[in-house]
């Protein structure tokens, strides 16, 4: 049920870049308290969708507000809510990371200095090294703390955890959660690393050649999608199995594996039954049903 | 490809890259200009269209050896280490074709003739400078970072050395031309040999790995921001409200300039050498090198694309911008009132070497404002670059081109802008670059996307 007012709202986007059709006539709405999971293949309209949200990219149609004003016109009071981290972001290479951090967080006023200290001591950030010879993953967890001191009401996360390794992965995720304790905050995170996404989103986002082909609560999801185990309580498997919405089917010892959509468990029990058959039902992985709707 | 083509395919990726190419162009017209009559030099200059990619090209390749062949994995590249020579011999070839041309034009009685001695003379600077140039391609590549920059920064003296060196040669040319021509062979065969010994191109690459990696993984290693320059810019930002624009007017002048104020005693350095060497090398020298200050637009980037997200809005980019442009253009000014300042008091002891035609004189300080002529043209170039950077790119060299070439015809006292119509044609150029600029920025912070920093000039 949702309560509150979006925070961001498109309409009707779309970008081109020459040839390419970055988006294509998208519309979302993003609603507060909320982790959301943006996924896609490369080239998908991602990292697009994701900076029109902040004014870098101005859509050659349809419009985008972020916390009620056009995109491109957000100024310091709705920028100084935002925070971003993109993989290949700029930072200012000829300063120390200690520099660095200093100069970004003269921009705002509610910098969280108790969470800067805690966050270089957790992540082992050294402040006197330069940042043009800091490491990707020294990089990205400088990225992410220039994004997270102060606060933001809505953080933006593009391909965040890409070259971290997986204890710090492991560690950014708990942090994510911590933050999202506030139930002001919003995330938006963009990831290849699908069992990573799968721990903290409660919301998924599926974009394909610059379209959403699926913005749904995980939950849902996951109820809509399951992985059904097939074995016979006497004798043989039938050849035909009479299961509804099914999107995949093997066949293994004896066993069957389906894939199937919007059916209950009751119904699939039902069948199973009259079938003389037992049945496991479990929740597909983000992974596999990713792997569904692109496809 | 093969290696030698990937090379100079990356020949032209840096922004800075530009700037010695520009210098080089600007030169070239100057020797154009009063070296010929004004047919020929109609001819030249539009033979200077066609040298100049070739020289820029050829610079850019002796800088880039050094950076490629500094990478671990390029000694594993297919023919990478048998390359290293070709490169270095090809890049100086396609310069020194190019310098009989000039020995043409030295004004030097020897050259007034045109018999067998003198033709040869002429020629004989194709292997002079095949020498120089292999010289330095060599040095470059067996010299420490350090050795190299020092190197770069006595080019000017080394140059009037050069000449003196050069003219006192063509005054006796019988008794000592027999003698610096086979030197200069020899010594082009011992580096052709020398780079040609892979234990010791092995040895020079284990140094440039093991420099480069040093200079990537020291911790705190290399040129970072000043703790003062830092403090300066800080306290300024402070002064303003987090949402006042001047705090981002501030901070966008810091990410400009923090990084060259950091540079302070190299730029010293070379002002104090410019100083030197500037007041022997006259108006017209001076003037152009002032005009070619405006260049400097090439290194500073102005605060508008980057996706390192900063509360800066789209109107903060832009007043940033502006401010970085202006602050640009009072420090290019700044820079030549000091040298001109500077050469003013340098003239009063600096010796005269008549017998070279070398006479030091102070620089006008009138023409001082010629430094921040071409600075908001090309500033506009730079903000077009990443979205046509090929456009930009051959905008830049057209406009210069044509600049250079229309300030020679309308000058026939050797200078840039006659008294009469300088102030005129000076404040044309510049209301026109700082329209072009204005509009061009507008269009960029109000339409455009604002990440794409990465393909400038």
């Amino acid at each position: 049920m949702i309560d509150a007012n979006p925070i961001v709202q498109m309409n009707g986007l779309s970008k081109r870049f020459g040839k390419i059709q970055a988006l294509d006539g998208t519309s979302l709405d993003i609603y507060p308290g909320r982790i959301i999971g943006l996924l896609g293949a490369n080239g998908a309209g991602k990292s697009t969708l994701l900076r029109h949200i902040i004014g870098l990219y101005l859509p050659d149609s349809g419009q985008c507000t972020t916390f009620g004003c056009d995109a491109g016109k957000l100024g310091p009071e709705e920028l100084g809510r935002i925070g971003y981290v993109h993989q290949e972001g700029d930072l200012l290479d000829w300063m120390k990371a200690g520099q660095l951090i200093r100069y970004v967080s003269t921009y705002y006023p509610n910098w969280n200095r108790g969470l800067e200290e805690k966050y270089i001591a957790d992540y082992d950030i050294s402040t006197d090294a330069r940042v043009g010879s800091l490491s990707p993953g020294q990089r990205q967890k400088l990225a992410i703390l220039l994004a997270i001191g102060f606060e933001p009401e809505l953080l933006i996360l593009d391909e965040p955890a890409a070259a971290l390794d997986p204890v710090m992965r492991a560690r950014f995720l708990d942090m994510l959660l911590q933050f999202i304790q506030d139930e002001n905050r919003t995330i938006i995170i963009s990831s290849h690393i699908l069992s990573d996404i799968e721990k903290v989103v409660d919301h998924v986002v599926i974009m394909k050649a610059g379209r959403i082909v699926l913005d749904s609560d995980f939950d849902e999801l996951r109820e809509r999608f399951s992985r059904v185990r097939v074995s016979a309580l006497s004798g043989e498997l039938p050849s035909e199995l009479p299961f509804a919405n099914v999107l995949d089917s093997r066949r293994s010892n004896g066993e069957a594996i389906l894939t199937v959509q919007n059916c209950s468990g009751e119904e699939l029990q039902q069948q199973a039954e009259s079938l003389n058959c037992r049945i496991d039902v479990q929740p597909l992985p983000l992974e596999d049903i990713y792997r569904i709707v692109v496809s | 490809m093969n290696t030698l083509i990937v090379r100079l395919k990356a020949s032209f990726r840096w922004r800075t890259a530009w700037f010695w190419p520009l210098f080089c162009f600007m030169w070239l017209v100057y020797l154009v200009s009063t070296r010929w009559t004004i047919g020929a030099k109609l001819f030249l200059a539009l033979l200077s269209l066609c040298v100049f990619p070739i020289i820029a090209l050829s610079l850019n390749m002796s800088n880039l050896q050094n950076d490629l062949f500094g990478k671990p994995v390029s000694f594993c590249l297919p023919g990478y280490r048998r390359n290293l020579r070709t490169i270095i011999f090809v890049d100086a070839l396609l310069q020194a074709l190019f310098v009989p041309l000039f020995f043409c034009h030295l004004n030097l009685p020897v050259f007034k003739e045109s018999g067998l001695l003198e033709r040869c003379l002429v020629a004989s600077g194709f292997v002079i400078a095949m020498m120089a140039l292999a010289l330095s391609g060599g040095l470059r590549f067996f010299l420490s970072r350090i050795a190299w920059a020092l190197l770069v920064l006595l080019t000017f003296p080394l140059c009037i050395l050069g000449y003196i060196v050069l003219v006192t040669a063509f005054e006796h040319p019988l008794l000592l031309w027999p003698v610096v021509i086979p030197v200069c062979v020899v010594y082009c065969v011992f580096v052709w040999r020398g780079l040609g010994d892979i234990e010791r191109v092995k040895r020079a690459h284990r140094r440039l790995v093991l420099e480069a990696a040093e200079q990537c993984t020291h911790a705190g290693g290399g040129k970072t921001v000043l703790p003062e320059v830092e403090a300066l810019f800080l306290s300024r930002m402070k002064r303003y409200g987090y949402t006042h624009t001047g705090r981002y007017i501030w901070g966008g002048l810091y990410r400009a300039f923090g990084p060259i104020l950091s540079y302070w005693r190299w730029i010293f350095a070379s002002l104090l050498g410019s100083v030197l060497v500037l007041g022997y090398a006259g108006n017209v020298v001076q003037e152009l090198i002032f005009v070619a200050l405006g260049s400097i637009a090439f290194i500073i980037h102005l605060p508008v694309t980057s996706d390192m997200l900063l509360p800066e809005g789209r109107r903060e980019r832009y007043y940033s911008a502006v401010a970085s442009a202006c602050a640009t253009m009072v420090i290019a000014t700044a820079a030549a009132v000091a040298v001109a300042g500077l050469s003013t008091v340098f003239a009063l002891f600096m010796p005269e070497i008549a017998r070279y035609g070398l006479h030091y004189t102070g620089i006008r300080l009138e023409t001082v404002y010629l430094a921040c002529l071409l600075t908001p043209g090309l500033f506009a170039f730079e903000l077009l670059a990443y979205r046509m950077p090929i456009f930009a790119k051959i905008s830049v060299y057209a406009v210069t081109t044509l600049l250079v070439v229309a300030i020679i015809y309308l000058d026939s006292e050797v200078s840039v802008l006659p008294r009469s119509t300088g102030p005129v044609l000076f404040a044309t150029v510049f209301v026109c670059g700082c329209a072009f600029f204005l509009l061009v920025l507008r269009r960029v912070c109000s339409k455009w996307c604002l990440v794409g920093g990465k393909g400038r000039i």
